[in-house]
């Protein structure tokens, strides 16, 4: 087991140095440094490229920013100059992360639930409705969902702030625009895994024993169910994290997402590619911690001792 | 159990003995269908898919035929008739006879008697309906466009690495474990950094990070299929290995690969959307649903038509790609959901 | 040792099931009856589709969601089981009538340990505490013989073979001594050896509890080791039932002699087994007289027109043809059979 976590903690690494090496490159390749600036005489952006280290030979400056890296210094913004990418993330990372755990709890056990019922009352109004709820929940893209939330139960009903962080009330319409994808894709996961599961012989055999509808869901039925909706975690992360993006720039809420999307248009690499790095490491960090997850809670592979990626 | 006597008196007749045919019992009286017959006749049985199909079909043509019947310019501007709301003739409905808050609102801004904004207009003055029908044309395009080049690549991707298998397939799949660790639309983004913003570039964003399921996909059932019977053969009597590809694994392939197209299309329109609503996508004053979503987002609490016209529309089509999918693989594979 | 005896436990009258599906109902069964004596073992045998699984379900209500009882009576404890509310179906089950499936891979919950699924019907009919349970547990895997039980309490159901799995499955069939076991087909999915092992389980078991025991299988040579009586299935009837030996050795169904002629013996070899020719009914549409008449060699007219009722041949056998018709001309009968009937002559000789 350790062997295993050693071993792809390796590739984890291995993974983010090709990621980091690639969005260097890529840097390198677009046209334009926010000092084009034709306002900005030639004099001081000599200066400033030299404050930035950009007169050196690239491969220095990939040297550079690659010790930086594993020393945790990602570069200074260029848009707000003097302060280091790392602590511009520091500062913004906390609302992001309360809205993404908050939208993954949420989402993950409405959806379970929801996929559970669905699943139970198969074919009924319930399941239709459920069915519905799910397949619109995947189809309205979040920022619409979003700004219609915002619009309606801020605005028209001054139920919620409109916009911006000032505690957990500002919190809850985004979370509520971040959760309905996951929300919909674990409740339609969580209804066919559910499904099968109650067609399958153990059920059949647990019902010969005398369980009633509810035992068997509780006692059986829910845990062989749920031990393969720890996989879609990851993707969900996925997801979390880019609807962040638009979603904390329609509640203008001061986290990594709106930062991300605003040095995209002052083109301010060295924080896009200190969030491209800190994205990508969260991404595989959280694969990784839901594939030991899924060794230690399903018996099958947590007893032979190995876990299948 | 208990014994009975027969219910009446039997003749001799009753007990001559009968030739059996037991050939005649082989035959099964219902007409086997074949599989793609069967799949389509299930997928009729569905409801929901069938009028999502009607309606793509539908708003697809009316997005292509405004190419040439356009209620209007989509880019030209009237500065005086910005945010009219909708006007639909003289009928005198709510929301759709051009007053605003109790006032006559084509009348205040002297829109010529005649002139009509079925879905209103935009900040500029520009007739919104026109705008969606380009920009509906214009995603559906981009959508489609994408996804036609992430299916080419994914399946030729997945075809090779499934096939050709051992230390070409562990490199091919160490390379989309890479690229699928970093999520796609962060890809996506840092491409359209490279590239020129426009129509090319969001295309080959989007079909660039695209094809990595697809790829996964057929990768997984080309390992399957290739041990199969019928493709053994094929391999013993010497055929080549792309005669088997065209001949053999692509049929087989088809319904993983069409349902899977139908699930990226929705995703591409999303992504377009998406990018232009945060401002990397298309450049104005190019109609897209995300640049109106953009533009709506901007007046929502003023003029909140103005956002949720263009987002019904995006919605409805995603819906309609989603369940028009769900209705396929529910066809192909009727174990998998139902 | 307790010994079968003539007092019914349950009883099965006139019942009828059909299948709702898209083609029409699906009759599966068509008045079926029959009675399970107290601490006999009744096997039912017949083709795959005959409706044996069908007919235990019925008495377990178990069936499909699809499934409607079209008329009969399912007699237990001087109560109809068909009429019981859920709560007391469930009361019922795993108690009183416990039942055994046919593949023990898949009859086990994979995410559970094996010891709390041995003692699940316990703690659901009674109220002992999960310590005594538990216990109760390790008892009954020793019985069934589960090496070290104790110890493995907290296995999965993965880490035991095949046949240790359905051992694991009969443990907690019989950990709240049921009255009645009702066993589908639990050795089809299990080689020879542990078939009779399990076999060999199931008669110890019987023999100590005085469980009653319906035994489903579609191979005749398991049912001589284990049955007091038989009933032959065809396309949702029962069309013979008798004594083991009465089945075995004097048959009156022409389809229990296809069955006989199908069994393998020592003198057959595997690569030439003789299999009754012909398919099954389409039971969306059964045929109005003799289901088997199609397939039947010595089918007659009146086969095809109306179907023959049993005629007894003892106080325990009885078969349903119209070979038994005392109408009915002589016919010659296949050579295995003849063989059979020499036997049983023989027995009365003496
Ligand atoms: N849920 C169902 N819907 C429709 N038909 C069904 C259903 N369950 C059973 N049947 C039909 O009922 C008949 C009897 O089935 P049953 O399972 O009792 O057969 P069996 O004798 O147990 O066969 P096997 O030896 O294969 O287990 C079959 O023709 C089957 O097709
Ligand atoms: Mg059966």
């Amino acid at each position: 087991m350790i062997k295993y976590v050693l071993k792809r903690l390796g590739y984890l690494v291995l993974t983010l140095f090709i990621v980091a090496t690639f969005t260097f490159f890529l840097m390198k390749l677009l046209p334009g440094t926010p000092f084009n600036n034709p306002k900005i005489a030639p004099d001081q952006i000599a200066v400033l490229r030299k404050q930035y280290g950009l007169d050196l030979p690239v491969w220095q400056q990939y040297l550079n920013y690659m010790v930086g890296v594993v020393h945790g210094r990602f570069g200074e913004s260029y848009q707000f100059t003097g302060q280091s990418v790392s602590y511009l993330i520091s500062t913004r990372i906390g609302p992001s992360l309360q809205l993404g755990v908050q939208a993954m709890l949420i989402g993950t056990l409405l959806g379970i639930l929801l996929g559970a019922v669905a699943a139970m009352r198969k074919n009924s109004w319930v399941d239709a409705t459920a069915t519905i709820f799910a397949i619109i929940g995947r189809s309205i893209p979040n920022f619409v969902i979003a700004a219609l939330l915002q619009f309606w139960l801020a605005y028209k009903l001054h139920w919620f702030p409109i916009a911006l962080w000032t505690g957990f009330s500002s919190s809850i319409l985004p979370t509520l625009a971040l959760a309905m994808a996951p929300l919909a894709n674990t409740a339609r996961f969580m209804r066919t895994e559910m499904v099968d599961v109650l067609n399958s012989d153990y059920i059949e055999v647990a019902r010969a024993k005398g369980n009633s509808q509810w035992q068997l869901v509780a006692r059986h039925a829910l845990r062989n169910s749920m031990i393969p909706v720890v996989t879609i975690i990851g993707p969900m992360a996925v997801d979390l994290m880019l609807g962040s993006l638009v979603v904390e720039n329609v509640f203008a809420i001061p986290g990594i997402g709106q930062q991300f999307v605003q040095s995209i248009t002052t083109n301010d690499y060295p924080v896009i590619m200190g969030l491209t790095m800190l994205y990508s490491a969260m991404l595989t960090g959280v694969i990784l911690i839901v594939d030991i997850l899924y060794g230690i809670i399903d018996p099958r592979i947590r007893l032979s001792g190995e876990v299948n990626a | 159990m208990t014994p009975q006597s027969p219910s009446r008196p039997l003749g001799p007749e009753a007990f001559k003995p009968v030739p059996v045919n037991t050939q005649a019992q082989e035959q099964i009286a219902a007409p086997s269908l074949t599989f793609s017959q069967d799949a389509r006749s299930r997928l009729k049985q569905n409801k929901l898919a069938l009028v999502s199909f009607w309606l793509l079909v539908f708003i697809g043509s009316a997005a292509l035929l405004s190419l040439w019947f356009s209620p209007a310019n989509p880019n030209t501007q009237h500065l005086a008739y910005t945010h009219l709301p909708p006007k639909w003739g003289n009928l005198n409905v709510p929301f759709f006879n051009g007053y605003r808050d109790g006032v006559d609102l084509y009348a205040r801004s002297g829109v010529p008697r005649g002139t009509y904004f079925f879905l209103g207009t935009d900040y500029l003055g520009r007739d919104l309906l026109a705008r969606i029908l380009v920009g509906t044309r214009v995603s559906l395009f981009i959508a489609l466009l994408a996804t036609f080049f992430d299916l080419t690549i994914g399946v030729f991707y997945g075809l090779i690495a499934g096939w050709r298998g051992g230390r070409t397939d562990t490199i091919m799949q160490r390379l989309i474990e890479i690229i699928s660790s970093v999520p796609n639309l962060i890809v996506v983004i840092l491409m359209l950094l490279v590239f020129k913003p426009g129509l090319t570039s969001i295309i080959l964003a989007i079909a660039m990070t695209g094809w990595v399921t697809m790829a996964r996909l057929v990768r997984a059932e080309t390992l399957q299929l290739k041990n199969q019977e019928f493709i053994l053969a094929a391999r013993t009597l010497g055929e080549t290995s792309r005669r088997i590809a065209v001949k053999h694994l692509l049929p087989n392939l088809s319904s993983t690969i069409i349902i899977q197209t139908m699930f990226t299309i929705p995703s591409a329109i999303f992504f377009e959307a998406f990018l232009s609503y945060i401002g990397i996508g298309l450049p104005a004053p190019t109609a897209s649903l995300g640049t109106l979503l953009a533009d709506g987002q901007k007046v929502l609490q003023l003029y909140p038509s103005e956002l949720v016209f263009p987002a019904i529309i995006i919605v409805v089509l995603m819906l309609a790609f989603n369940l028009l999918a769900d209705g396929l693989r529910d066809a192909f594979d009727p174990r998998s959901s139902r | 040792m307790v010994q079968p005896t003539d007092s019914p436990i349950l009883s099965v009258e006139n019942l009828r099931v059909d299948f709702a599906t898209f083609a029409g109902p699906v009759h599966a069964i068509r008045d079926v009856s029959f009675t399970l004596n107290k601490g006999e073992t009744l096997a039912i045998v017949g083709e795959s589709g005959s409706g044996k699984s069908v007919t235990v379900r019925s008495i377990m209500g178990l069936l499909a969601n699809n499934a409607r009882i079209v008329a009969g009576r399912i007699m237990f404890q001087d109560a109809d089981i068909l009429k019981n509310t859920k709560r007391q179906l469930n009361a019922l089950r795993g108690n009183d009538i416990a039942m055994i499936f046919q593949d023990p891979m898949t009859s086990l919950d994979p995410t559970m340990p094996i010891g709390k699924q041995v003692a699940e019907p316990l703690r659901l009919h009674t109220s002992i505490s999960e310590k005594k349970a538990l216990a109760e547990a390790v008892r009954v895997l020793q019985l069934v013989g589960i090496q070290d039980a104790a110890e493995r309490l907290k296995d999965y159901p993965h880490q035991f073979s095949g046949g240790q799995r359905q051992r694991i499955v009969i443990a907690m069939a019989i950990i709240t001594q049921p009255q009645i076991l009702l066993a589908d087909e639990p050795t089809t999915a299990l080689d020879v050896t542990i078939q009779a092992q399990i076999i060999h389980l199931l008669k110890e078991i019987q023999a100590t509890t005085g469980t009653s025991i319906i035994f489903i299988t579609h191979d005749l040579g398991v049912v001589a080791g284990i049955a007091d009586r038989v009933a032959v299935m065809y396309a949702g009837k029962i069309v013979e039932y008798g004594m083991v030996d009465e089945i075995f050795y004097n048959p009156q169904h022409p389809y229990t002699w296809g069955l006989l002629e199908a069994m393998p013996t020592l003198t057959t070899s595997a690569d030439r087994l003789y299999t009754i020719p012909g398919t099954p009914p389409d039971l969306l549409a059964p045929p109005p007289g003799d289901a088997f008449a199609p397939r039947n060699p010595f089918a007659m007219q009146i086969d095809l027109a109306e179907q023959p009722p049993f005629f007894p041949v003892s106080p325990t056998h009885a078969a349903a043809t119209w070979l038994l018709h005392p109408a009915a001309p002589q016919v010659t009968l296949p050579p295995e059979i003849a063989r059979r009937r020499q036997i049983w002559a023989a027995r009365f000789a003496h």
